[in-house]
């Protein structure tokens, strides 16, 4: 049941940003896959909304010269088809065995679209878009645990102010808070040097195989800047910290030294070491998802050939 | 498919005459529900409608102090904010225990304790959210142990006034307000025997099962219209029409004629819309608005505390066994936390105690199901009703059994199974007519080993197991049935029953059995869809899975009666006597003349002469069902408590991976014995619809409250059940065996709920088969196992082979 709201479709940013200004109770809309959820449960009750989705510059993605540009508005269907030009055009994967799964071979951005597939339905992945994913700051939100593997830095216009860039690492503040200001559009995000990236990949856990959130998740990321000799792996996991997070200990083991089974074991332990996750989910206790991450960082690390599958489990 | 010869009454005639019945007919609502055409209650139209929403408690125990209902009364659009003080109405059939507004006290978190009628449906809800209730906390019990335990806070303490019937057994002072209890033999001097001899195996556990929800597709909700001080009209979802109408009509106090129930397209059941659940408050809430229809309609989350949930079973067994394994005795007490009231689960214990050792002989035992009151929404009636709480238990326990004796799982089963000339718990015997457990123990075997399965991925691990079944319905000793069958003057057949399609299809069964009774085609035969008690025959309750069996038995002897009186016109227009008049689903003629020739048209309304004159009269048929012979038990439990059984075998293979728990369901297997499949379709899908709702209960659904009794997952966001993507890879394979049962139509016995029974402790024993995980508790989550794997370890049982 919803309370009445007033309904706003501006056409620029600039519109909306206005509309923004001068509805203090004002809520953006894009896809409402959060959104409406919350107003049908009246969690929130906005006295407006201002609908995102008239303003199409917000829905593209791009390569452009140094990074890859995510409009707000991509939705997830987006990312998925997206995914099919990215992979022509990613660096091949030339010395490594292939990976160990049945669906296609990851690429740089693979762990978006492993991430746009185990995403909901068709319906809701129609709808779902990218800056919803990343504005409504749930831990364990699929694209947002990948694109802070991923180093992506969000783009954000507010009215009367120049625009910011925000790291993602410093975007999240907590469940449901993020660093915008009231007022400020999520405008989308950046890929720093996507031709640095060789593969990535994204492995959850769910309660069912059908539709539901992540009990646990982990994007695995790996890149090779150019004049350095070794490739960097970085790593984030969702659903065990109020955020999306970074393991600085598992990064760091696993760039030390060539990729190993045992090495691969050592990074699984230092990424639960000083985790813990809250008890109170529904979707998995917090010994489950301790014991199943390091699993899933092998998936991962499978997945992206840098681990041979009989090592896995 | 075996088959055996039908013995199912005269007008069945041999099997080659059963040209409708065994067929597939297309379901006769498939047009209207595919086209959104169907009205469901929510798409009838009424003018001056009120809204109606429920001020619900946020106290599992309280006592109220002050109704704060001034805000609520202000706010604009609100009409009225009634409370227990105006509807101080109490129900309940078998123990009135009911209060449709909390007076005085709360007893669960979602109680209702206001209702706020308004112009529109959002008023009338933040009216809600506007009544203020001061309360004064009481101590509350969750736990049915707790609840059970000496000086437990008690739910209902004035048990010991509220009107019951003769044969429930309330303990006043307690908790418990009515225990079924059984024996035979000496139990006690079997187990005593045990501490000294070896010959003697005994095994004791304890089995949960959490409450669960129906999550029926469309939400419970009423409109009631008082048109005169004592005249009610109720539009609502309920699987038993007739039964919410005698309630209503005691509960006012009018005569029934004064009571219209109208049911429409009902989206879903599964025995969360039997008995009744919001009609009592929608009706009592619109006598306050006389003239003015009111509409109550749960939210998805209200569907969760605001009626009624199923199970909540722990079930304690001790069995003892001969050193080949067979069963010497038994004792089991099967605790149903049936939550704060008391009459809508009262029978599932009931019905539990009566099948409470499951399919198997066992000479010695003594048996009690005890119902329960807790802080907590009540229980009631879901789909298996007493039998997957049994069976879970059961099936389990003899899993361990068979572990602890180095026995192997399906042959310990087929040594102990049931079989013509043994005796029920109740007493009843065993009939061959009964059906054949063990050709079903066969079938299912055989199907769960058939090949094709791909291999188990590295790190997972393969598990199958066999779980035997029966159900019995649970019904009242005098659950009758009627159908009237109307012919037109076009020469089509209007068929009436009370019973209702809430989606397990019938409406189509009964007019297939009605074309077949008949002899006449199935396209001049309707089924009028909906009940309308002011014009609809009888029903006691569409529950049970009795519909098709019970009011094809009615429909049977009303197509004798409408092809006499069809014979009768045609006999005064040919001027023969009825029994020289020929019929052949399609003609009449003189048998004496076959020339002389009439079409059903001719003579539906009348036989009418040349001259004008008329004799004779509307062409219809009438008929009834009452299942014979049932009694209410001795104080021994004894008794003749069950109409039918139905007989069958479940199995399934799963995939079990070691590193994250994820069970993999890959074959899910059925062999019932129905006695005849009326349509093979709708047969298969109604046992695959239960199958997946077994799959349900079995790897994701609970209930889940915290430490003050409020439910933290009403929704379906994190109440899971399976969707099309959790079986797109399960092989789900259903067998039907057909021995014929006599005493129902063409040799039909009940189907509906029983694919769920079994399929629990299958999946759980095919996981302990894989790992050696005995997990006792349900739902079996990839937490829970992998949980348990870090505690035990799996440990790979090497005495049974894989499939
Ligand atoms: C059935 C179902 C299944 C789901 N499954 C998944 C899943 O598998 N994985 C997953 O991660 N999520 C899932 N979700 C959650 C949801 O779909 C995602 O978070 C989605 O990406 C949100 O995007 P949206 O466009 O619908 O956001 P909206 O609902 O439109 O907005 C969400 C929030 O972000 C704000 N917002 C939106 N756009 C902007 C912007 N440009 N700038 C600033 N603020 C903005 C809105 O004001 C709102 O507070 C599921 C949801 C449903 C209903």
């Amino acid at each position: 049941m919803f309370e009445p709201y007033r309904y706003f479709r501006p056409s620029t940013i600039g519109e909306a940003s206005r509309l923004l200004a001068f509805n203090p109770t004002a809520m953006l809309l894009a896809g409402g896959t959060d959104l409406l959820v919350k107003m049908r449960e009246r969690a929130v009750t906005p006295g407006a909304v201002v609908d995102l989705k008239g303003i199409p510059e917000l829905r593209s993605i791009r390569r452009q010269k140094h990074n890859l540009h995510l409009g707000a508005l991509s939705t997830v269907s987006d990312i998925l088809v997206s995914g099919q030009l990215a992979a022509r055009s990613s660096p091949s994967h030339a010395g490594h065995p292939p990976p160990p799964s049945t669906t296609a071979p990851t690429t740089g951005l693979g762990c978006l679209l492993d991430a746009a597939r185990s995403f909901a339905c068709f319906e809701i992945r129609n709808r779902a878009t990218l800056g919803g994913n990343l504005a409504n700051a749930s831990p364990g939100a699929d694209l947002s645990v990948c694109l802070v593997a991923l180093d992506a830095v969000a783009l954000v216009a507010g009215h009367d102010s120049p625009g910011r860039r925000i790291p993602l690492a410093d975007f999240f503040r907590g469940p449901g808070r993020t660093a915008l200001e009231p007022g400020e559009i999520l405008l989308g995000v950046e890929v720093p040097q996507p031709e640095e990236l060789r593969c990535s990949a994204y492995q959850r856990l769910s309660r069912t195989t059908g539709m539901d959130l992540a009990s646990v998740g982990i994007a695995v990321v790996q890149r090779r800047a150019p004049g350095t000799s070794r490739p960097r792996i970085s790593l984030a996991m969702g659903a065990v910290a109020p955020t999306p997070i970074r393991s600085p200990a598992a990064e760091a083991i696993l760039n030390a030294a060539p990729i190993t089974p045992s090495t691969a074991v050592l990074a699984g332990e230092a990424l639960t070491r000083d985790l813990s996750p809250r008890a109170s989910s529904l979707r998995a206790s917090p010994e489950y998802k301790l014991a199943v991450l390091p699993h899933l960082l092998a998936r991962a690390l499978g997945r992206m050939g840098l681990l041979a599958a009989e090592h896995m489990s | 498919m075996s088959r055996h010869p039908s013995k199912a009454g005269p007008d069945s005639g041999g099997l080659a005459e059963l040209r409708c019945v065994g067929r597939s007919a297309p379901r006769v609502d498939a047009r209207e529900k595919t086209t959104g055409a169907a009205a469901f209650l929510d798409d009838l139209p009424f003018a001056g409608l009120l809204h109606a929403a429920i001020h619900r408690s946020t106290r599992p125990h309280a006592l109220i102090q002050d109704l704060h209902t001034q805000d609520a009364r202000a706010l604009p659009g609100v009409v009225d904010v009634l409370c227990a003080e105006q509807l101080p109405f109490r129900i309940g059939e078998c123990l009135r225990d009911h209060a449709v507004l909390a007076g005085g006290k709360v007893r669960y978190v979602g109680e209702p304790v206001a209702v706020v009628v308004a112009l529109d449906a959002l008023a009338a809800r933040r009216g809600a959210e506007l009544v203020r209730p001061r309360y004064h906390d009481l101590p509350a019990v969750f736990d049915v142990d707790e609840a059970m335990a000496p000086g437990a806070p008690l739910v209902h303490p004035d048990l010991a006034s509220y009107r019951v019937l003769p044969s429930y057994h309330p303990s006043p002072g307690t908790n418990v307000f009515h225990s079924y209890r059984a024996s035979r033999g000496d139990p006690d001097a079997i187990f005593r025997r045990s501490d000294s001899s070896r010959a003697v195996f005994v095994h004791r556990g304890t089995y949960d099962l959490p409450h669960i929800a129906h999550a029926q597709l469309e939400p419970h909700g009423a409109v009631a219209l008082w048109t005169g001080p004592r005249d009610l009209t109720t539009w609502c979802c309920a699987q038993s029409p007739h039964l919410v109408r005698k309630v209503l009509a005691e509960m006012f106090q009018i005569p029934m004629t004064r009571v219209r129930v109208v049911v429409p397209y009902i989206g879903g059941g599964f025995g969360g819309k039997s008995d009744t659940t919001v009609e009592p408050l929608a009706a009592a809430v619109a006598r306050a608005m006389p003239g003015r229809p009111v509409k109550l309609l749960l939210s998805r989350e209200e569907m969760f505390f605001g009626t009624l949930l199923g199970r909540g079973c722990r079930a304690r067994l001790e069995t003892a066994h001969d050193p080949r394994g067979r069963l010497l005795a038994a004792r089991a007490l099967l605790a149903f936390a049936c939550g704060a009231c008391g009459d809508y689960g009262i029978n599932v214990v009931e019905g539990a105690g009566h099948v409470a050792l499951g399919p198997y002989r066992v000479p010695h035992f003594k048996v009690e199901s005890r119902a329960v009151y807790t802080n907590t929404p009540f229980i009631g009636a879901f789909r298996g009703y007493g039998h997957p709480e049994v069976h879970w238990a059961m099936e389990r326990h003899l899993d361990h059994v068979a572990q602890r004796m180095g026995l192997d799982p399906t042959e310990l089963r087929r040594i102990n199974l049931l079989a013509p000339g043994d005796e029920h718990v109740t007493g009843q015997l065993v009939e061959p007519e009964h059906g054949d457990l063990s050709a079903c123990l066969d079938a299912a075997s055989s199907q769960l080993s058939q090949p094709g399965l791909p291999p188990p991925e590295p790190g997972w691990r393969r598990g199958s197991a066999l779980c035997p079944m029966m159900k019995a319905p649970v019904m009242a000793t005098n659950a009758s049935s009627a159908a009237s069958l109307r012919m037109n003057g076009d020469g089509t057949v209007d068929l009436s029953v009370g019973g209702t399609e809430m989606g397990q299809g019938s409406a189509t069964a009964l007019t297939q059995l009605a074309s077949q009774a008949l002899g006449m085609p199935l396209e001049k035969i309707r089924c009028t869809p909906g009940v309308d008690t002011a014009h609809s025959p009888y029903e006691w309750q569409s529950v049970g899975s009795t519909t098709t069996w019970k009011v094809g038995q009615a429909i049977r002897a009303a197509a004798s009666q409408l092809l006499q009186a069809l014979k009768t016109n045609a006999a005064l227009r040919l001027s023969v006597p009825p029994d020289q008049v020929g019929w052949d689903g399609s003609t009449l003629w003189d048998l004496r003349d076959p020339s002389r020739r009439l079409e059903p048209a001719e003579v539906a309304l009348n036989a009418l002469f040349q001259d004008g004159s008329a004799l004779g009269g509307p062409v219809a048929g009438w008929g009834t069902f009452t299942p014979s012979g049932l009694n209410h038990p001795d104080a021994n439990g004894q008794g003749r408590l069950a109409a039918e059984w139905t007989f069958g075998c479940q199995g399934a293979v799963i995939d079990v991976d070691l590193a994250t728990g994820r069970i993999r369901v890959l074959r899910l297997v059925t062999a019932l014995d129905v006695g005849r499949v009326v349509n093979p379709r709708l047969a298969r899908g109604q046992v695959v619809g239960a199958m997946v709702q077994g799959l349900g209960a079995a790897t994701m659904e609970r209930v889940i409250y915290d430490s003050q009794g409020r439910i933290r997952n009403a929704g379906l966001s994190d109440y899971k059940i399976p969707t099309p993507k959790d079986l797109a890879d399960v092989d789900l394979r259903v067998v039907f065996l057909e021995t014929p049962f006599p005493d129902g139509p063409f040799g039909a016995r009940c189907l509906a709920e029983h694919g769920l029974v079994s399929v629990p402790p299958a999946i759980a024993n095919a996981l302990r088969q894989a790992t050696g995980l005995h997990m006792d508790s349900l739902p079996i989550t990839a937490d829970s196992v992998l949980c348990a794997m870090l505690k035990h370890g799996p440990q790979p049982d090497r005495h049974t082979t894989n499939p």
